[in-house]
């Protein structure tokens, strides 16, 4: 026990709380000067730093959406009887989990670049445009973890016992309505738990864009997490680097509670309205 | 089905075209369909090159890369089973607390604390050093998680108060009886601790300066900058330098997880279903 | 020297990285007691060093200097034959940003700070700003006349002096000589004979551009702000006045956008490689540049000079008869704070630069193994090699014709401020936005201007508008 706290607390929690301390102060001509709140107020007024959460936020519905969608269709697909050569496919689709964002940002963004891509050429589409751009990482992320999710998802619904599927299937459902009244419901916490997940790694997005910029200018300021990177490296502005970085941890996590807690409420709905359902249709088939 | 075969082309994709354009040279890389086959395969030239390249530095990045990933990986299964089995058999005040707390940290964004971990780390020493990458990744709240549920689980009570009835001290009880019995969860743990390691980026680009002491991505990360950088010998085929290193860079991984598909599955599934 | 891009980058002389990068990791080597004695007695002897006036060095001293020149090796050769007390060991630390945010994390880490680091003059004031440079006036004062006036003024605040510069980049026009015979077009001598000329090569030729718009480099953007006259800061230490929304500004920009709008200019990320592929392919007609454009850029990254044919020419000028130029990239070799030896870091950093031995090896082209470089000190024109015809530039001896000459144009009222990474951020994004019509050029410098004050001021700065 003793080495993982003294690890956790020198690692972890001494530094989040060293960036508190260091936000209170600025720095002039190397000495630090003591500001209390005053960075966190400037923080509430910068612009450029909102304007990136604002965008890591966007990101992080549309990835999520759309991974979460897919990682989902690919499991229920593939948990039917039609699906041949699960196995395989289960391989392929998660394959790009052993495979590091840094290398999958440059096989991308080697894709998305038009002088090496006669067919972008001749759509006259650039994914590297600013227009396009988040679009394109949105591409990025969600074929890194898609397939991870899927596997999840996948682990979840082999946990079932197939007596359930049966009984289903002895009332007559298809496949279809297998994966929706019944897969569904069951993957629920899985779903919740890989969308509070992908929603703390998409607000931490940095590499992808960080590695896109050798190829296409992004701004410094285009995520949190690239515009906290500048202010330490860039602007050697160490305190203010780190206000921005208790702030965003506070959002984070303040979002992820508040879906946890109107899931857990939803939840608990839709299951008072099941077992509603559930009883009256014992009533009517007695 | 036709489904499931077109979402596995987008998946191969990238691959596929990584394998092909490191066997083009840089010339026909920019010159041809990105899907054509070269005339004459010119990967061994290609990974000659990028041996050569100032110095070899790249074998450095990998060698340093293995050492990342490798001693992050056995140190993390060593303190988390250490904390797992404490956190899972031992009655303390404010266990639960503790264990809540940890689990709550894994909410925390990993980047947040890593400016101010290069802040702690300044007067340790450790900015620019192996051990200044590694320590911090020991830390690993998901490992505890992981094996304080397996430890919990798996390994009976009654053959730990046994062993303790026959005066076997704590230290013998962790090594001879709970470590093998937790042998799969630990081989999961051991490769996942591996592979996140050898795909972290931002940690060691924020704490290393020093080109020698790169792992693969942030090396790989230099190559790439070298194509708008005019200043850098542009005689040098860089594409084919950062296409090449990229392959290599996640050869091993592909095959690695191939081979242990079914540990990382039923770890990464074990430990987040339960969540 | 300048680095195109704004993120990242290692450079050229690879050789032997390896070697001295294990030996960079700190200045910890040796005991330091007779430090403080050496920096007393420095500013007493002063004598003739290859025909510079510098002290004397008798203790012993090793020096690790961050640079990006390429052949920086050689400079190291040739200095420590007249100063063998001292040992320097070259680091590449990688190139402009890259080598920024290293120094950025070195200072703040405390250890393995370089005794002599190779900034661009833009980020001179934010390292001063930090504390990090080392004032250097006792033994270097003496060598202010001979350097180009501009370049002295952004090395020193007041009497204090942090780095000796080492190479600038006047501003010139670069064009295609073929296709100006071809179309049979002037070399324009106004901005607005550029503007009209644009927009008549583009109907000759749709299928080129007149010119292109770097919208991926502040430095490059400032650097016509500067050949404008525009003065957006001014000041030292706490107090500054930033005026980066000046109607000058406006019209620059403006100028700009109307091209890009039209098509007759494209507005590109420099570096990247549909640029690159561009340049190769000789599909701009011109070329806002500097000195160090053709060592640079045309060398590198267009393969078909011969063909081209590109040759440079003064700036367009805004009023016709005012021959004012800016300058873009061109850099400096400051003194850290950290060092040891401060005198010896300073001797080094002043006899690279300025020393005539030293000279003939920066200004020899880079790919005959010298520096490349467009010296900041005088002395550097009247090396043979320097004024020779250009190879890469149909022969034409564009140093004579035009660099040296354009050189003491330079607005030398010009300033870089403490916060240059982020106002070039700041310009990029907003100047993105007004050319792609989300808002006007005013409204974008205005946008500029706002959040350079709100920042600088949160960071404690008095600043005035």
């Amino acid at each position: 026990m003793a080495p993982f706290i003294l690890l956790f607390i020198a690692f972890l929690f001494a530094p989040l709380l060293y960036a508190f301390y260091t936000s209170l102060f600025i720095e002039r001509f190397g000495q630090p000067i003591f500001v209390g709140f005053r960075n966190y107020v400037n923080a509430f007024q910068d612009g450029a730093f909102w304007s990136s959460v604002v965008n890591v936020i966007r990101y992080a519905i549309l990835q999520g959406v759309i991974m979460i969608v897919l990682s989902l269709i690919l499991a229920l697909v593939l948990d039917t009887k039609y699906a041949r050569w699960k196995p395989l496919f289960r391989l392929i689709y998660f394959l790009p989990y052993a495979v590091p964002g840094v290398f999958a940002s440059i096989m991308w963004g080697f894709l998305y670049s038009k002088p090496l891509d006669p067919l972008l050429q001749a759509l006259h589409f650039d994914p590297l445009s600013s227009a396009a751009l988040l679009y394109s990482i949105i591409n990025i992320a969600t074929w890194e973890w898609a397939g991870y999710n899927m596997t999840l998802y996948s682990a979840s619904l082999t946990g079932v016992s197939t007596d359930l599927y049966e009984a289903a299937i002895v009332d007559g459902c298809n496949e279809f309505q297998l994966a929706w009244h019944i897969k569904l419901p069951l993957l629920r916490p899985t779903i919740l738990m890989t969308v509070i997940l992908s929603f703390i790694g998409s607000m931490q997005l940095f590499n992808e864009p960080f590695l896109l910029s050798a190829l296409t200018p992004i701004s410094q300021t285009f995520t949190p997490n690239m515009d906290i990177y500048a202010m330490a490296f860039n602007l050697t502005n160490l305190p203010y680097a780190a206000t921005l970085a208790v702030l965003l941890g506070a959002i984070t996590i303040f979002i992820s509670a508040c879906v946890m807690i109107a899931a857990r409420v939803i939840g608990r709905r839709s299951r008072e309205r099941t077992a509603l359902r559930m009883s009256s249709e014992e009533v009517l088939s007695t | 089905m036709v489904f499931l075969v077109v979402v596995a082309v987008y998946f191969l994709i990238p691959v596929v075209w990584l394998l092909i354009a490191s066997t083009k040279t840089q010339a026909e890389l920019q010159s041809t369909g990105i899907f054509s086959l070269p005339k004459r395969l010119e990967l061994l030239q290609n990974i000659r090159l990028l041996f050569a390249y100032n110095n070899g530095v790249f074998a450095r990045w990998f060698l340093n890369s293995i050492i990342y990933s490798g001693s992050v990986a056995i140190l993390t299964c060593l303190v988390s089973a250490m904390a797992g089995y404490a956190l899972a058999k031992f009655d303390f005040r404010g266990r639960e607390v503790l264990f809540y707390v940890i689990l709550a940290s894994m909410m925390i964004p990993g980047t947040v604390a890593t400016i101010p971990l290069f802040v702690i780390e300044q007067p340790l020493h450790l900015v620019n050093t192996y051990l200044g990458v590694i320590l911090p990744l020991i830390a690993s709240p998901f490992g505890v998680y992981f094996l304080r549920i397996y430890i919990r689980d798996v390994v009976p009570n009654e053959m730990l108060e046994a062993a303790k009835v026959d005066g076997a001290p704590e230290r013998t009880i962790f090594w001879r009886i709970v470590l093998p019995v937790i042998r799969p969860a630990i081989v999961t743990l051991l490769l996942i601790s591996f592979i996140g390691t050898w795909n972290n980026f931002f940690l060691p680009l924020v704490l290393l300066h020093n080109q020698s002491l790169y792992p693969l991505p942030v090396g790989v990360d230099v190559l790439l900058s070298l194509i708008a950088t005019p200043a850098a010998d542009q005689s040098m085929p860089i594409y084919q330098l950062v296409i090449t290193a990229s392959l290599l860079s996640i050869l091993p991984m592909i095959i690695g997880f191939i081979l242990f598909r079914k540990q990382i599955v039923t770890g990464l599934t074990q430990g987040s279903v339960k969540l | 020297m300048k680095k195109l891009h704004k993120k990242t980058a290692v450079v050229g002389s690879m050789t032997g990285v390896l070697a001295v990068l294990a030996a960079g990791c700190g200045t910890s080597s040796g005991q330091t007691s007779t430090a403080t004695n050496q920096t007393a007695a420095g500013s007493a002897s002063v004598k003739m060093v290859d025909g510079l006036p510098l002290p004397q060095y008798n203790g012993k001293a090793t020096l690790t200097w961050w640079s990006w020149v390429p052949n920086a090796q050689k400079e190291v050769d040739i200095f420590e034959k007249y100063y063998p007390n001292i040992k320097v060991h070259l680091v590449d630390a990688g190139a402009g940003a890259t080598e920024y945010q290293k120094f950025s994390t070195v200072i703040q880490a405390g250890s393995g700070i370089p005794d002599v680091v190779m900034l661009e003059f833009d980020v001179m004031p934010e390292y001063i700003a930090t504390g990090a440079l080392q004032d250097i006036s006792p033994w270097v004062s003496q060598l202010k006349s001979r350097f180009t006036p501009w370049t002295w003024n952004q090395v020193s605040v007041g009497s204090h002096v942090y780095g000796i510069p080492e190479d600038t980049g006047p501003m010139g026009l670069f064009y295609q000589s073929s296709l100006f015979n071809k179309y049979h077009l002037k070399v324009p001598t106004t901005w607005s004979q550029f503007q009209q000329e644009a927009l008549e090569f583009h109907k000759l030729d749709p299928s080129k551009y007149f010119s292109y718009f770097s919208n991926n480099d502040g430095q490059w953007m400032f650097g016509l702000l500067w050949q404008a006259g525009c003065v957006p800061f001014q000041g030292s230490g706490n107090n500054w006045k930033v005026d980066i929304d000046s109607p000058k500004a406006v019209q620059v920009f403006s100028m700009w956008q109307k091209l890009v709008k039209a098509g007759a200019v494209q507005s590109i990320a420099a570096g990247s490689p549909e640029w690159q592929k561009n340049i190769n392919a000789g599909l701009y007609a011109t070329a806002v540049g500097s000195a160090w454009y053709d060592s640079e850029i045309l060398v590198p990254y267009d393969h078909n000079l011969s063909v081209h044919k590109w040759r440079a020419a003064f700036i367009p000028e805004w009023t016709p008869g005012d021959t004012m130029d800016g300058d873009w990239g061109g850099s400096v070799q400051a003194v850290t704070k950290a060092t040891k030896y401060p005198e010896a870091a300073a001797i080094f950093a002043a006899f690279i630069n300025a020393a005539p031995a030293e000279l003939a090896h920066d200004v020899a082209p880079a790919k005959d193994g010298g520096g490349g470089l467009f010296p900041a000190a005088t002395a550097g024109f009247d090396i043979p090699s320097f004024k020779q015809p250009n190879p890469a530039l149909d022969n034409q001896p564009a140093n004579v014709d035009v660099f040296e000459k354009e050189s003491p144009r330079v607005n030398t009222k010009f300033q870089w401020s403490p916060w240059s990474s982020y106002v070039f951020n700041e310009l990029q994004t907003e100047i993105g936005k007004a050319f792609s019509g989300k808002e006007s050029v005013q409204q974008a410098l205005a946008n500029v201007q706002q959040a350079v004050v709100n920042y600088a001021r949160s960071q404690g700065y008095n600043v005035t508008t």
